[in-house]
């Protein structure tokens, strides 16, 4: 019921702008500007974040975002080059804010004897420090966390202190703090974490405190609490999915958090839930493989896949393919076909998951994942992760992602409705601006228009939607357009990713280039087989866009469609080569790193599918 | 006689110790036990009462009467050691308790700054004092075409130049669709202040707005895209807001300032109070200290 009403709506309001269009309107109807932020970020609240150094606690994070100069946990200057639009806090709910207890030695903390013994190494600092995160994030996996860091009472005052502080620090329309926090489900080492991101503030927020992971490791349950959210406290939540490349294959799985097999009930929730997909960040993209996608030059981005988040469990090649944003997409078109729901229709996103209450995600200006790899002559060659000698090293940091949202305004509201109807993209760090619809009736020529927005939703629906049936003979058309980020890189190529699921139930993956820089030819097969070059010169750590494009717009036609088979689309755009945070740092500290060490990158952003659904 | 009362009176010293007399009175009231001699301990009603309510918050139900004598007994052992533990100096090598202490004294402090409610008079000083930061951005209401270097190659400048002449010619300001090559940002911009023109063109871009004037075509303006041609229909400048136009952020700042000067202002009339004696250390240099964590 509640779906068809949102149609009705959408259908209205459409409608509406046909005739709108051509007055000037300061309320816009449709999103003519896309809003940046990070919606998973931690501070000193987190039990890991405050154990590995970081000193900074909620209203530093907010007034860093917003574009203000703070000093970091290792008493460095730290500005962003312009400021984000919104913020999401995502501290763990797991012993909320405790760990900053724990340092200060509240006696209600010290009476336990391991608290007491954190409290000693954190004071100790340095490699002592490091071990107790070490042990706080296995021990959450094993259950081991100590009695007393569950307190509810004390959670409750430091949950309504942080609500409060975000209160403080949102401006609708200015700058806006969402609420939200981190369940982290780690069983056994492997990571479901979910950021749970609310649509009211908090003084409906404030009357129960966050779902933590010690209560269940199900998603199912953390479905069930947030189920429970709206009825007993009319709020609106949904949650945010991420690192599946840390899951060891649980991800998108084809069984429950239980081992059995997903029923259509389990492919509801999550669907109801969980309507994107963080797809990229610090721990890794989590767009594609190359184990999976062979035929895809641009998979293996970042990627990590030594084992799961605690390195407890070596990776396996067959747990790929439940980890993958992209097989992930194709496995839910398999799964509708056999329940009727497709659990995995989710939109994309990218945030940093920083541990430093510096949301950072520029090349040239990155804080690291936690406080210890804070720019320093060293951190690349020193473990970000040590789990009993596997260790993942700093120079594998990748410095991603934020997201984009195209909402009516920045406000709590309409930015959580674009994240819920998936009107959002993720990039690993550029602020490119990129525009995907998908109809029957987009003409060659309305990509080269200036109201390409207005056409687009028109005649189409944005990034997230659904195409309706195509009647006979018509295939789908795609209104694309990407501009470079104003302080960033040029444009190598547009390409549009397509899954499908053929007769036989077996699921497919095709990439086309569809629009590419400095006028190089696309070939039959779709593909355009020669690089656009490099301009980077890694010693000096700098780059010039005399190579690829502003701004890249094609309307595009499927040349492969069957009206029977269910399909989704997804654009992915890639930046020109330019110097990865490692160049960087190597020119800063004027020191030699490994030869094994990626010097270049080619920054990306991913928009969220539009499905076909015959 | 009178004089020197009225004047006793009006002495901060005087108000100083009658509040401390009134608060020593209220804490023995309230808090129950008097310590009487050092030897004795009196466990007052009003203690017992404060016992009962701890005891009900926990379990959520009033204590049985042997519970209620557990309670106290352990009362009384906590005190008994406590006093002990004073009298043999163990809180004086304690981090836990030195912590505590320290963080007691802190909150007290830093609480008094943030708990008082600033008046609009405190406020106006403090927004006149940072005006800068509260300052309304100055706003350009303008119109601009986007020329791509890639489709003009060589005649970039040329072509800009010629559209320029055209575009001041005809004093071209509506559909603008027409001119120029398409972007993904709209021709006309209202309202627009410096950071919002800055996140769309770049820093460049909206810096060169402010030298150019009103009233005709003028560019080309270099964006992070190419170039430019920019007609400013006309733009306000910058203006130091009324209190209630930004009242909620002065509010924010405020107390944000205040705080962290209270942390300042405990600290450093207690430091002169102390003379500080750092002896020359063999081993630890400062640079040792900066040690860099993994």
């Amino acid at each position: 019921m509640k779906i068809k009403a949102s149609r009705i709506a959408l259908v209205l309001f459409l409608f509406g702008n046909l005739f709108q269009a051509s007055s000037i309107s300061s309320q816009p109807k449709y999103p003519t500007r896309v809003y940046w932020g990070d919606t998973h970020l931690h501070t000193s609240q987190s039990l890991d974040a405050r154990a590995l150094g970081d000193t900074l606690g909620p209203e530093a994070a907010f007034r860093f975002a917003r574009g203000e100069e703070v000093v970091s946990a290792t008493g460095q200057r730290a500005k962003l080059s312009r400021p984000l639009d919104f913020l999401v806090i995502a501290d763990h709910s797991e012993a909320f804010g405790m760990m900053d207890e724990i340092v200060k030695g509240n006696p209600q903390l010290m009476s336990d004897p391991t608290t007491r013994r954190w409290h000693d190494m954190i004071r100790a600092g340095g490699e002592e420090s490091f071990k107790v995160a070490g042990e706080i994030i296995q021990g959450l996996g094993l259950g081991k966390t100590p009695e007393i860091m569950k307190n509810p009472k004390i959670i409750r005052n430091l949950w309504n202190n942080y609500l409060a502080i975000a209160e403080k620090m949102n401006d609708p329309n200015q700058f806006t703090a969402l609420l939200g926090y981190e369940w982290t489900s780690n069983n056994k080492g492997n990571n479901l974490h979910r950021v749970v991101i609310f649509r009211d503030g908090a003084d409906k927020v404030g009357k129960f405190i966050p779902f933590s992971s010690l209560d269940s490791e199900n998603p199912e349950d953390l479905w069930k609490v947030l189920a429970a959210y709206e009825k007993n406290y009319g709020v609106q939540v949904l949650a945010i999915p991420h690192n599946g490349n840390l899951s060891n294959g649980r991800m998108f799985a084809l069984a429950d958090f239980l081992g059995n097999p997903l029923t259509r009930k389990y492919a509801e929730n999550r669907a109801r839930w969980e309507p994107i997909y963080e797809v990229t960040q610090i721990k890794g993209d989590g767009e594609a493989h190359k184990f999976l996608s062979p035929n895809d030059e641009f998979a293996s981005y970042e990627i990590w896949d030594k084992g799961n988040l605690d390195l407890s469990e070596k990776k396996k090649p067959e747990m790929l393919q439940f980890e993958y944003a992209r097989e992930g997409l194709k496995t839910g078109l398999k799964l509708q076909e056999k329940l009727g729901t497709n659990p995995f229709k989710v939109g994309m996103i990218g945030s940093t998951d920083s541990h430093t209450s510096l949301a950072t995600a520029d090349e040239d200006n990155f804080f690291g994942k936690h406080s210890g790899k804070e720019p320093s002559a060293h951190r690349w060659d020193n473990p970000v992760l040590d789990f009993g000698g596997v260790k993942i090293l700093g120079w594998e940091m990748a410095a991603s992602g934020y997201a984009a949202v195209w909402s009516t305004a920045n406000t709590r509201e309409a930015l959580w409705d674009a994240m819920k109807r998936k009107e959002v993209y993720g990039t690993t760090g550029p602020r490119m601006t990129v525009r995907f619809f998908g109809g029957y009736d987009f003409k060659t020529q309305e990509s080269g228009s200036q109201e390409l927005a207005m056409i687009g939703y028109s005649k189409g629906v944005p990034m997230g939607g659904d195409l309706r049936k195509a009647s006979p003979g018509k295939s789908p058309t795609f209104l694309i357009a990407a501009l470079k980020d104003p302080m960033g890189a040029n444009l190598d190529r547009v390409q549009v990713i397509k899954g499908w699921l053929d007769q036989k139930g077996e699921v497919h993956e095709k990439i086309y280039d569809v629009a590419v820089s400095d006028g190089r030819p696309i070939e039959s097969d779709g593909r355009c087989k020669k690089p656009v070059g490099s301009t980077v010169n890694v010693k000096n750590a700098t780059y010039t866009n005399s190579i690829g494009d502003p701004e890249l717009r094609i309307v595009w036609k499927d040349p492969d469609f069957n009206p029977a088979l269910k399909a989704f689309y997804y654009v992915r755009v890639i930046e020109i080569p330019t110097p990865r945070w490692t160049a960087y740092d190597a020119k800063r500290y004027g020191i030699k790193m490994a030869a094994d060490v990626p010097m270049t990158t080619q920054e990306r952003g991913y928009t969220s599918p539009i499905w076909y659904n015959p | 006689m009178k004089k020197f009362l009225s004047q006793l009176l009006r002495e901060p010293l005087v108000h100083f110790l009658f509040i401390g007399a009134c608060l020593f009175l209220l804490y023995e009231a309230v808090q129950g036990e008097t310590v009487r001699r050092k030897d004795q301990i009196v466990v007052t009603s009003a203690k017992v009462e404060h016992l009962t309510q701890i005891f009900r918050s926990i379990w959520q139900r009033p204590p049985t009467a042997p519970e209620l004598d557990g309670v106290i007994q352990d009362y009384i052992r906590e005190e008994i050691l406590y006093r002990e533990g004073i009298a043999l100096g163990l809180d004086k090598d304690d981090t836990i308790i030195r912590r505590r202490l320290r963080q007691k004294v802190e909150f007290v402090y830093e609480g008094l700054a943030s708990s008082k409610t600033p008046t609009d008079a405190e406020l106006q000083i403090f927004l006149d004092k940072n005006s800068q930061r509260f300052r309304i951005e100055p706003k350009f209401n303008f119109s601009q075409i986007y020329l791509s270097p890639e489709k003009h190659g060589d005649q970039l400048t040329t072509d800009a130049q010629r559209l320029l002449e055209e575009l001041n010619r005809s004093n071209r300001l509506q559909n603008l669709n027409s001119y120029g090559d398409p972007l993904l940002l709209p021709h006309d911009y209202v309202e627009a202040s410096p950071n919002s023109i800055a996140r769309d063109f770049g820093e460049t871009f909206a810096n060169r707005l402010f030298q150019l004037e009103p009233g005709n075509w003028q560019g080309p303006v270099q964006s992070g895209y190419g170039v430019h041609l920019v007609f400013i229909k006309n733009k306000s400048e910058a203006t130091i807001p009324q209190l209630d136009q930004v009242r909620t952020a002065v509010m924010r700042e405020w107390s944000a300032e205040r705080q962290k000067e209270a942390s300042k202002k405990l600290f450093e009339p207690l430091l002169k109070r102390y003379q500080i004696i750092i002896e020359p250390s063999v081993k630890a240099t400062r640079h040792g200290m900066a040690r860099e964590s993994s």
